[in-house]
């Protein structure tokens, strides 16, 4: 029996080992490419420990003048306003989306009624929608009401996306709360309004942290919108300017991955934070 | 039934959503349809705002490119599918083996290639495959497979191999925290009484834990159909439809009938078929929930 058991937790532990080279080797590589020197980075086979380690690619990144001379194939814009721009873009996102379906997920969750479900069944719909089918007019309607270079038409182009999966998050998460909660306030003199103020988001805090994380998440990385509606102004948002480098132009593969590794920061760091709030917000939406 | 002294609070909640959605979706819908049956051909300036009804429709089915592209993402979808539900399923029974600790560090852990923008899931694939430095050439040439590194992308089959696995890379972890959570609401003494009535594992995978997992692998099954629908971030960096028209998926299509050919026209009708396609999906999701409830 022990004998069996041992080789069960060697199969086990070589098992995890291999999961965890799988998901976690790509990006590792992208971390160690991107602080060692171009020459290192042109070598026949790979190195496969750093040698020599460097900054110069993140300087080159962020310094215009380095950028022009070392080719880097791009538009003129600047990658630090572009980092700007994706954080002002989801703190936007997540605020106005969380002001918008807190009560709308509360209301889905507490009440029930023909015209609520059909409601729901409208913004499930509504998720459901691929982002090809919406771009083209909404491009020429941000173009028409002159939006287009602005992050607001960005914003808003988010927000048809992020919507619903945070109605659907906080949902799952109200529906979880005993009502006799309310109730109990309500009793001592709350209105509706209050009550969830005070008492219920509160409560409910893991599933705005899952909801707040997500939306974030979702509009830095978002990058077909992105693309195409700051097409042609000097705002641009990380991802895109990171598509700039697919590219077979001779292009600095140092600067490159530098490029990706300021591009996943933000997001990678809050998912690791927040992990367990995610995976609870997105799993306990599925399961319903 | 609401009660009446709730009702003002029920309209005044639900509004603001509703309003915002329908202006910014259904707005731009209209419009798409409206699109799809006119003439907007920014190369054929003379005929812009033409109706011509159907037409646009009728030459986005017509054209082979199309039929070419919903074959390539059907198989996109299917592999995909089938892959991240079976390495997924068999990561997520692993990960049920370990201790408490251990399963929530690792479960944080791979949230990573999610987490990250699509954008750099295709850089990252990109640069390891890179025809010159990458690290995949890079390990098939220390192994003595290859003599000389090989030019990866311009293989169609490699491409699509690419793709398929950025994609399966990328979006594991959500199936595999789905498929975790649903292991884990299998009741222990099931699973014990069955092993101590001799039911040999895979008997029990069969008859116990497969039923389990049926209303989670459904609901998987149509969301990531949908994803791979939507698919474009990461062929945009990794093979831009290439090579040739390898991995052309419909979203790429419809980009470059709109961006690169500057028919808005088609590529309205495009999306609208590409809409109505996703809507099927979604009613047998929500019948299938509306079932669950």
């Amino acid at each position: 029996m022990k004998q069996g058991n041992i080789i069960k937790k060697t199969a086990i532990f070589m098992m995890l080992t291999i999961i965890l080279f799988y998901f976690l080797c790509p990006v590792l590589w992208l971390f160690l490419s991107s602080i060692q020197p171009e020459g290192e980075l042109t070598v026949v086979p790979p190195n496969w420990f750093p040698e020599k380690i460097t900054i110069d690619n993140f300087r080159s990144f962020f310094d215009k003048e380095l950028r022009d001379k070392i080719a880097v194939p791009s538009a003129a814009s600047e990658v630090t306003s572009s980092l700007l721009n994706s954080t002002i873009i989801a703190i936007f996102v997540v605020i106005s989306n969380l002001l918008i379906a807190i009560p709308a997920a509360y209301t889905l969750a507490r009440f029930s009624s023909k015209s609520l479900s059909f409601l729901y069944i409208i913004l499930l719909i509504f998720r459901m929608v691929p982002a090809v089918a919406i771009i083209i007019p909404f491009y020429f309607i941000c173009r028409a009401t002159g939006l287009l270079g602005n992050v607001s038409s960005v914003i808003l182009g988010h927000s048809i996306f992020t919507l619903p999966i945070i109605v659907w998050i906080l949902r799952s998460f109200f529906v979880n709360i005993p009502i006799e909660i309310e109730e109990s306030a309500l009793l001592d003199g709350c209105t509706r309004f209050t009550s969830i103020i005070h008492v219920v988001l509160p409560i409910v805090t893991p599933g705005l942290i899952a909801a707040a994380v997500y939306a974030f998440m979702f509009s830095w990385n978002e990058f077909f919108f992105s693309l195409v509606l700051t097409a042609g102004s000097q705002n641009k948002t990380v991802p895109v300017i990171a598509s700039y480098f697919a590219s077979d132009i001779i292009i600095k593969y140092g600067v490159m991955n530098a490029a990706a590794i300021v591009a996943i920061i933000p997001p990678v760091v809050l998912a690791l934070i927040f992990s367990s709030y995610l995976r609870k917000g997105l799993t306990a939406g599925y399961g319903r | 039934m609401i009660k009446k002294q709730d009702q003002k609070f029920v309209v005044f909640s639900i509004s603001p959503i509703m309003i915002v959605m329908s202006i910014l979706l259904l707005g731009p819908l209209f419009y798409c349809i409206y699109l799809s049956l006119h003439s907007f051909n920014l190369t054929i300036p003379s005929s812009m705002g033409i109706f011509i009804g159907l037409k646009n429709f009728k030459n986005v089915i017509t054209d082979s490119l199309f039929l070419k592209s919903l074959r390539i993402t059907l198989v996109f979808s299917f592999i995909t599918l089938i892959l991240k539900l079976v390495i997924g399923l068999f990561i997520a029974m692993v990960l049920t083996k370990l201790g408490k600790v251990t399963t929530t560090i690792v479960l944080g852990l791979i949230i990573i290639p999610w987490a990250i923008p699509s954008v750099v899931n295709g850089l990252t694939w990109r640069w390891i495959l890179n025809p010159y430095y990458g690290v995949f050439n890079g390990v098939l040439y220390s192994l003595g497979f290859i003599k000389d590194y090989i030019s990866l992308l311009t293989n169609p089959i490699i491409a699509m191999g690419a793709i398929v696995n950025a994609q399966v890379w990328k979006q594991l972890p959500l199936v595999i925290y789905l498929l975790f959570a649903a292991l884990q609401s299998i009741p222990e003494d099931l699973l014990e009484a069955a092993e101590i009535d001799g039911a040999s594992p895979l008997r029990i995978f069969f008859n116990i834990i497969i039923p389990f997992l049926k209303p989670t692998i459904s609901v998987l099954l149509v969301i990531q159909t949908m994803e791979s629908l939507r698919a474009f971030d990461t062929i945009y960096v990794l093979s831009q439809g290439g090579p040739g028209t390898a991995t052309y998926v419909i979203a790429w299509l419809t980009y470059c009938k709109a961006f690169r050919e500057f028919d808005f026209g088609q590529s309205s009708a495009l999306s609208l078929i590409i809409l109505i396609l996703t809507l099927i999906f979604s009613v047998i999701y929500i019948k299938f929930l509306a079932q669950k409830d």
